[in-house]
């Protein structure tokens, strides 16, 4: 019975998740300029298409700059607003913790037209740093709870131990707590990346034309013409992601292997 | 003359007390115990005296100086705790040598002073090493380094043997002793284990409900008990109740006479199972009291056996008789004689 229940799910799982994106990516390499089967011939055209292209291009650095902008500033301040709840009461942190996870719960249209209301007041609109600002506050949430999920799972006595020592709050923040939470702040500021990177609700309110991310390139693209270039960004955007889930896998395995004293 | 002041220290958690006007001194280099059963307050005094726990009323005074006030940073106290608390991401080396890069001593000062420490605890050939590549009794050690490595005023220690297995307790206790009397550093150890204390420490303070209920050396405590409490948990006593009037003990069991045997009342007769004998015969001896028993059970240790004998329906007496000529059968009638001398009145 468990086995019926443990293919059919399989199955179906792969067949209407896995499937369909599967099937579109091999179109990258089609020489067809239009996205159906059977493949035509084999070709790296679109590679270089996209990567000749000033839209493409400039909309992956625009990608790249504002992703790693929002994601500094996202790792500051839920990096920051998790160290600081977890010294607070448990009232308290609750209370904080709800604060801090709400941009996650929010839906997003909401978010951004909050925000391209409060930065066209504040003369921000169309410029990286308003999307910065905004990719940062969607962003922080989830750094603020990977760090915090680190943080609790540390020994208080540690911090304690170090007290006693005579250093300082700020010294056994740098020298103990920052080196056993790095795991956390680094999933937390990937976690981020990856947000702002594929983010194009808030992007789509925020982004002025020079300032256009890939996702809203790849969005207008799907409007004006479909071709085989989308897909070449849709297969890079996946990779990105996917290189992104294994270094977590493989830092999840570091600390559970480092921890079992 | 004394170094550690602890002035009528009350401590309240909410609403509910854990320390009752408790007052201590150490001198200096003294190893003092704070002694006593879960919940009696000891670890709650030991975090007073670390400074993680702020008094609801009362003072602790070093070398004269109020410190009550003063934060764990700035006491200058080693803290060995009870899971040890080592850094998971330094080696054993860097773990010792932190309290010295706190302060900003030199590099050359820090190599120095952390191989003496290494040496004094003999884990030399584990300087590289991570704490979790290290056995529990290593650990200990690496904490005990890195809590004497900066010279500190006084050296707070809370269970430091609880996790370790007896035979290994045993080593760690004499090392302790002996590393204690090299470097003459003030130490106060937080402990359940009555053995523990004894072997290590000075002075014993027995604490029971958040109150001291005695502070002396082993010996005063075992021999002269204050309360039933000390009584019973130092050792193993035997205690026959009754009641005291014009100078003679009264109980179930017979009469004893006493030199000092102070007001009168209800009272209880304790004595220690080695100042008991156990024979077949009441015996004419002079001065030694008499009384009837009958053996319910006896454990033979090889040099000698440990007889639990009955005196009336509830009261049973421990007593240590020789074993080389064979065990007395349970159920025999047996005479339980002891000096009066040897007696003690608790009230």
């Amino acid at each position: 019975m468990s086995r019926t229940i443990y293919w059919g799910s399989l199955v179906l799982s792969l067949s209407f998740l896995a499937l369909p994106l599967l099937l579109v990516l091999p179109l990258a390499f089609n020489t067809s300029s239009f996205l159906i089967y059977p493949m035509e011939g084999f070709t790296f055209r679109w590679f270089a298409e996209v990567f000749g292209q000033a839209t493409w291009t400039s909309a992956i650095m625009n990608s790249i700059r504002v992703a790693l902008g929002a994601m500094v500033l996202a790792v500051l301040i839920g990096g920051l607003a998790a160290t600081g709840a977890i010294l607070t009461g448990r009232v308290a942190q609750v209370l904080l913790s709800a604060l801090f996870v709400s941009p996650l719960v929010i839906p997003s249209i909401v978010v951004a037209v909050a925000f391209a209301y409060a930065f066209g007041r504040a003369g921000l609109s169309g410029s990286y740093l308003s999307l910065m600002l905004a990719h940062a506050i969607l962003g922080a949430p989830l750094v603020f709870l990977s760090v915090l999920t680190s943080l609790r799972g540390l020994d208080p006595a540690l911090d304690q131990a170090a007290a006693s020592m005579g250093a300082s709050r700020l010294h056994r923040f740098r020298h103990v707590t920052l080196p056993l939470a790095a795991p956390g702040f680094l999933a937390g500021a990937l976690f981020a990346f990856i947000t702002s990177f594929d983010e194009v609700v808030v992007a789509l309110f925020l982004a002025a034309p020079e300032s256009t991310t890939l996702p809203i390139a790849l969005f207008a693209g799907l409007r004006d013409r479909l071709q085989p270039t989308i897909v070449v960004v849709a297969l890079m955007l996946s990779l990105v992601s996917l290189a992104f889930l294994l270094v977590l896998g493989w830092m999840q395995k570091r600390t559970a292997t480092s921890r079992q004293t | 003359m004394s170094f550690i002041e602890i002035q009528s220290v009350n401590k309240h958690y909410n609403s509910v007390q854990a320390l009752f006007d408790v007052s201590l001194t150490v001198r200096k280099g003294e190893f003092v115990t704070l002694l006593g059963p879960s919940g009696s307050g000891k670890t709650t005094l030991l975090r007073i005296l670390s400074g993680f726990e702020p008094v609801t009323s009362g003072a602790i005074r070093m070398g004269g100086r109020d410190i009550t006030a003063l934060t764990p940073e700035r006491r200058n106290f080693g803290l060995v705790f009870q899971g040890y608390a080592l850094f998971p991401h330094m080696s054993v080396t860097d773990n010792i040598a932190y309290p010295l890069k706190v302060r900003r001593k030199s590099r050359a000062e820090i190599a120095e002073r952390v191989q003496t420490m290494l040496d004094l605890v003999q884990l030399g050939r584990f300087a590289r090493r991570k704490p979790h590549e290290l056995s529990g009794g290593q650990q200990q050690r690496v904490a005990l380094a890195r809590a004497l490595v900066f010279q500190p005023d006084l050296l707070l220690l809370d269970e430091p043997m609880s996790a370790l297995d007896k035979k290994l307790r045993f080593d760690l206790q004499e090392e302790l002793r002996d590393i204690h009397r090299r470097l003459g550093t003030t130490f106060i150890n937080v402990t359940h284990d009555q053995e523990e204390a004894m072997h290590m420490s000075d002075s014993i303070a027995v604490m029971n409900h958040g109150r001291i209920e005695q502070y002396g050396s082993a010996f005063a405590l075992y021999r002269q008990p204050e309360s039933r409490f000390v009584a019973g948990f130092i050792g193993k006593s035997n205690l026959l109740e009754g009641t005291v009037s014009a100078g003679i003990f009264r109980a179930e069991g017979g009469a004893v006479e006493l030199q000092d045997a102070g007001a009168d009342g209800a009272a209880a007769l304790m004595l220690r199972p080695e100042d008991v004998l156990l024979s077949l015969d009441p015996g004419e001896d002079s001065g030694r009291v008499a009384l009837p028993a009958e053996v319910v059970s006896s454990t033979y240790s090889g040099d000698r056996a440990l007889y639990t004998v009955a005196l009336g329906p509830q009261i049973r007496f421990l007593i240590y008789g020789p074993a080389r000529a064979g065990l007395i059968a349970d159920g025999a009638r047996v005479f339980v004689t002891f000096d009066p001398k040897d007696c003690l009145l608790l009230r």
